[in-house]
């Protein structure tokens, strides 16, 4: 993946050379078919090129370097020295008594299977009836029978990740994103909290500032701290980050005050964001990414709950809206993503499977320019390695071997009916309980959260009490009719600014559809009482 | 998190190891509201995790070998025999396991029952005198990065053996630690040594305090094969204790010990023990020592059941295992759900005594593959006790080729000290003999002579189609100024290479060592020409 490892075109391609049409589901099996059958034994190199199809890229430019921003830590890291003797492991009839690989006949493990959806039949109903059921075997590979097994598989691999499910992986990111640079890749991941840690480390030194939504989620704040790191809000409304306060933010940078050098990183969750549910729209993307240029900035965009997006929000009482026809018609719905509209290479896209598949699985990848992920994976081979072989080997025969690109999407759709279904559950139910004059709110359009602005003015303890006692009370009160929401204040990027608005964070996600409404009726009532008891007291008074 | 606490040493106080870093770690505040999760009647939509139902895995399957499978060894239409297999399913399964509860985001600390099963599988074999907590780390890879992020401050030293790990240290050189290397012999690193280092060390002259942290794998280290022996490990967990470090001890190879070699013609088919010799076979562990507390012990599945698991646990004190926990949170996350849920369901249907039955059946066939090695050094060398040898000064055995024709002096090419463990053969090349190593030290156009050609020896076996790991991978890191053989205070003419027996059959290592020695002979031999 180093840049000198970049193909060069044979004249006779270049000459005859036109513009590719972007990766389709339909073109995949082409561009296999012409790269050749993919042989990636244990602790392989991926070959990335062949996987971005070699010549479907190099009509674009490539992406600006950011040598001026990574940290001196990050420049001099080296990657493993033993796994830059592995290169010379492909000469025909070599022996090796150099590597230190164990035996993979002693691994204890002849056989797996997994039992998973059959394409389209995906309710748990249908999985359990219908479901088919995946075999790895010990040395498919050898037996020709599979790219992908149980001997390499669970062998040491690359900090990259295995080849077989990168080369799915790049695929699935070219054909939902189309990325405008030639020289993007990408490189798998133990999760994106390890993703933004190890992020965090290639960009930032202590004294350093970072930005992010005003609310974001604690653990990312958290992971800064210790490494001296401060994070400066950036002003959201229903759109979530706004470009006017990010560019405000910036420009009145006041170094003395804020005792660090302007910032350059921006963290951000642009769909279904954590906490507030907010989706940026494309205009707002637009907007930030023309700021992030004004300032020269890099976005990381932490994507979780970018195939969580669902239908348009109809209302009680008016019929849904039918899902999407085709993948085509799925795939235009989804907000484009910073990935696609990144002509700088200034973007780095972190992807998780956690919401999709599986937390447990603790596979994700990102999106970068070459330079950026070279210099992920040679962190990722010292402080992570890649992800558990388990993991990779079951979404491998899942996306791979069984579902295939196509199968893939209509899961995503899938996903985003049932997701959908919960949101609305939740929506009627506060438009049903909830005092509208007391508590407000946006349809969620994507991920997990429905988050709810608080009238704290009107509680009669406004002005006795400050807003976060206030808070402390309303959530209280809330325990005390048996439902328990987040308070919106555990979510402020910046602790030390005043409050001025009070929110609740309330999920959809995991909550069966009773439950929600009874949950909700409880909000009502509980909110009902604090500002309605409150009164009363203060009236006694 | 759990430990052994009943009849355990109360830990001395060790707080101030922790650097300014991790003390700055805090629990989220999301973590408050779990408590209250719990609360009868309670609906809670605080949460934030995904709908298990929609999850597309509803059952896993592994068929896994038997604990003695490697005993038997016979196989029918190329499966293994014995096979049994583990169930996991979504909601109830026979074992007891739920699917979900691995597929589901974890608490950080790791699932409950799995350590459940460090714990009681670190009683089992180390039985730490004071109290302790075990952790689930996604790998030692990542565990010693945890450690360097819990313990070093930057341009700190740490002390390593004199040819430690190069992926260990790899992780820091970037933030200015470096590396203090101590010099070892066949019992492994020198307690003496150690004191020495500590008691001369010249902040000013080294600008950094004096070292905290020292790095061992302890036993078949990494690259030397070498393993600490018992009287030493005393010697150095006293030094430890007088100076105050801690020792972080990396030791997936614990398993691996071997009896001494013994020549085939004479080699006993080895007898089955039961757990309990076998155990006390096993050198005891620094943290079987470890009356205060001050051993990080890094625990890896990798080398006995599969590397890509990524599933380990760190044994150590609890106001470790606290501050690792904070960092575990925000870093990793818990390993693999898979992963944890595989190690739990085999050890349900192994048993405790079955894994240790695995082990030494594993120990078994890693000592087989150390004897095919060493068998082919004899077969295509001379091997000698080093009094014995052309250089009798040296430890351990010396590999000679015969001297000039007709005569029976012999050539010594390199020495090594036989593994009692792992997976390597560490060897110190000698040069002195060779007259193309002559030619480059006098040509003076080389600042490493030494490095010049034990690379130009790497190549020419390459291009024979044999590969050794160079040696020069394994020197510590002790600054940009500190790598060349001389600077660096090496032994002069000569350099290392490590064997490593883990991977190839014996067919291909009688083959590499016969190509091997045809290379040695274009070098040492008496007809070697010049170049």
């Amino acid at each position: 993946m180093a840049p000198s490892a970049v193909e060069v075109l044979p004249e006779s391609d270049t000459s005859t050379f036109t513009i590719p049409d972007r990766l389709t589901i339909q073109s995949v099996a082409k561009r296999r078919a012409a790269s050749g059958k993919l042989i990636a034994g244990a602790a392989a190199a991926a070959d990335v090129h062949s996987f971005k199809g070699r010549t479907q890229h190099v009509h674009k430019a490539n992406a600006k370097r950011w040598d001026h921003r990574l940290t001196e830590e990050a420049k001099a890291r080296t990657g493993s020295s033993l796994k830059e003797a592995a290169k010379y492991l492909g000469q025909p009839g070599l022996i090796s008594l150099g590597g230190g690989l164990p035996s993979s006949e002693y691994f204890p493990l002849d056989e797996i299977k997994f039992k998973v959806p059959a394409l389209g039949h995906f309710s748990a109903k249908d999985i359990h009836e219908h479901g088919v059921v995946l075999t790895a075997g010990k040395h498919d590979m050898a037996e020709d029978k599979s790219l992908f097994d149980i001997a390499t598989a669970l062998q040491y691999g690359q900090g990259h990740g295995a080849a077989q499910l990168l080369r799915w992986i790049i695929e699935h990111t070219e054909i939902v994103h189309n990325p405008t640079y030639q020289d993007w890749s990408c490189t798998m991941t133990i999760g994106s909290t390890s993703a933004f840690d190890i992020t965090l480390r290639m960009f930032t030194k202590p004294g350093n500032w970072i930005l992010s939504e005003e609310f974001t989620f604690p653990a990312m704040v958290e992971s800064a701290a210790p490494m001296g790191v401060k994070v400066a809000a950036v002003g959201m409304d229903e759109h979530g980050m706004r470009a006017e306060s990010l560019d405000e933010v910036l420009s009145s940078w006041d170094e003395k005050v804020r005792g660090g050098p302007k910032p350059f990183l921006v963290y951000t969750v642009p769909t279904g964001q954590n906490p507030t549910g907010a989706t940026q729209t494309l205009e707002r993307r637009k907007a930030i990414y023309a700021v992030a240029q004004k300032h020269d900035l890099y976005i990381v965009e932490d994507e979780p709950y970018y195939f969580l997006q669902m239908q348009p929000y109809t209302g009680p009482n008016a019929p849904d809206v039918p899902p999407p026809a085709s993948h085509e018609e799925f795939l235009k719905s989804l907000v484009p993503s910073y990935l696609s509209l990144d002509t700088d290479g200034r973007v780095m896209r972190m992807d998780s499977f956690s919401k999709v598949i599986a937390p447990g699985g603790r596979v994700g990848w990102i999106t970068a320019s070459e330079q950026i992920c070279e210099r992920y994976s040679k962190h990722a081979d010292l402080a992570t390695q890649g992800p558990s072989g388990l993991s990779q080997l079951m979404l491998f025969k899942l996306l791979d071997e069984h579902w295939g690109h196509a199968g893939y999407l209509d899961w995503l759709i899938h996903i985003r009916m049932e997701y959908t279904a919960r949101r609305n559950v939740i929506l009627e139910a506060c438009e049903t309980y909830l005092p509208g004059d007391l508590i407000s709110w946006a349809p969620p359009m994507a991920g997990m959260f429905h988050w709810l602005k608080v009238e704290y003015r009107k509680h009669p303890h406004y002005g006795k009490k400050t807003a976060i006692e206030i808070e402390e009370e309303i959530f209280h009160k809330l325990m005390e009719h048996g439902t328990l929401l987040m308070k919106g204040s555990w979510f402020r990027a910046e602790q030390e600014l005043a409050v001025e608005t009070m929110f609740l964070r309330a999920t959809y996600a995991a909550v069966p559809s009773e439950q929600i409404q009874e949950a909700v009726r409880r909000l009502g009532a509980a909110i009902r009482d604090s500002f309605g008891d409150a009164t009363a007291a203060n009236g006694v008074l | 998190m759990a430990g052994g606490k009943h009849g355990k040493l109360q830990p001395v106080d060790l707080s101030h190891h922790i650097n300014a870093k991790s003390k700055a770690r805090h629990p989220s505040p999301l973590k408050d509201i779990i408590r209250f999760m719990g609360q009868e009647g309670m609906i809670s939509l605080a949460g934030g995790l995904p709908h298990p139902s929609l999850f597309p895995l509803e059952r896993a399957k592994f068929d896994v070998l038997s604990p003695s499978a490697l005993n038997s060894s016979h196989t029918e239409g190329g499966r293994a025999a014995g096979l049994s297999t583990l169930d996991l399913g979504r909601g109830d399964s026979s074992n007891g396991l739920d699917l979900t509860r691995f597929l589901q985001y974890g608490s950080g600390c790791g699932d409950r029952e799995v350590i459940e099963l460090a714990t009681e599988l670190t009683e089992r074999v180390h039985s730490p005198p004071a109290a302790y907590e075990c952790l689930l780390h996604p790998g030692n890879t990542n565990a010693w990065s945890k450690v360097v992020g819990l313990l070093c401050e930057d341009n700190d030293y740490v002390v390593v053996d004199e040819f430690t790990y190069p992926s260990a240290q790899a992780l820091w050189i970037p933030v200015g630690i470096r590396a203090a290397p101590v010099q070892a012999d066949a019992d492994g690193l020198s307690a003496t040594g150690l004191r020495d280092l500590l008691e001369n060390w010249d902040e000013s002259g080294r600008g950094a305090r004096r070292p905290r942290v020292i790095y061992l794998v302890s036993v078949g280290s990494n690259p030397t094969g070498i393993s600490i022996s018992n009287r030493r490990r005393k010697d150095i967990y006293d030094v430890c204790v007088q100076f105050d470090l801690i020792i972080v001890e990396d030791d997936p190879y614990y398993f691996l010990q071997y009896p001494p070699y013994t020549p085939a013609p004479d080699r006993a088919a080895p007898q089955t023990q039961t757990t309990t010799e076998f155990l006390s076979a096993l050198t005891p562990s620094f943290t079987s020592i470890d009356s205060q507390g001050r051993v990080i012990r890094l625990e890896s599945f990798s080398k006995t059941v599969f590397p890509g698991l990524r599933l380990g646990y760190f044994i150590a004190n609890p106001v470790f295992t606290e501050r690792l926990l904070r960092a575990t949170e925000v870093e990793t996350q818990d390993p693999a759900g898979l992963s944890q849920a595989f190690v739990l369901a085999l050890f349900q249907q192994w048993g405790m005594d079955g894994y240790f039955t695995w082990l030494q059946n594993l120990q078994c066939q890693y000592r087989q593959r150390r004897d095919w090695l060493l068998d082919a050094f004899h077969e295509h060398f001379a091997v000698v006790p080093a009094s014995e040898s052309p250089v009798p000064s040296s430890q351990g055995l010396v590999v000679c080729i015969p001297g000039k024709a007709g005569g029976t002096a012999l050539r010594p090419v390199f020495r090594f000290v036989e593994p009692g463990a792992g997976m390597f053969v560490w060897s110190t090349f000698l040069f002195e003999d060779v007259r193309r190593f002559q030619q480059i030290k006098q040509s003076a156009s080389q600042e490493d002579p030494e490095q010049a050609f034990a690379q130009e020896l790497w190549m020419a076996m390459a291009d024979d189609l044999v590969l050794l790991t160079p040696g020069s991978y394994y020197h510590p890191w002790q600054g940009a100024d500190m790598v060349t053989t001389k600077a660096r205070g090496a032994a002069p003419d000569s350099a290392h290479f490590r064997f490593s027996f883990a991977s190839p059959t014996e067919e291909q290592i009688h083959e590499g060592v016969r190509r091997m020695r045809k290379v040695i002979e274009r070098y040492w031999g008496a007809e070697a020409a010049d170049f």
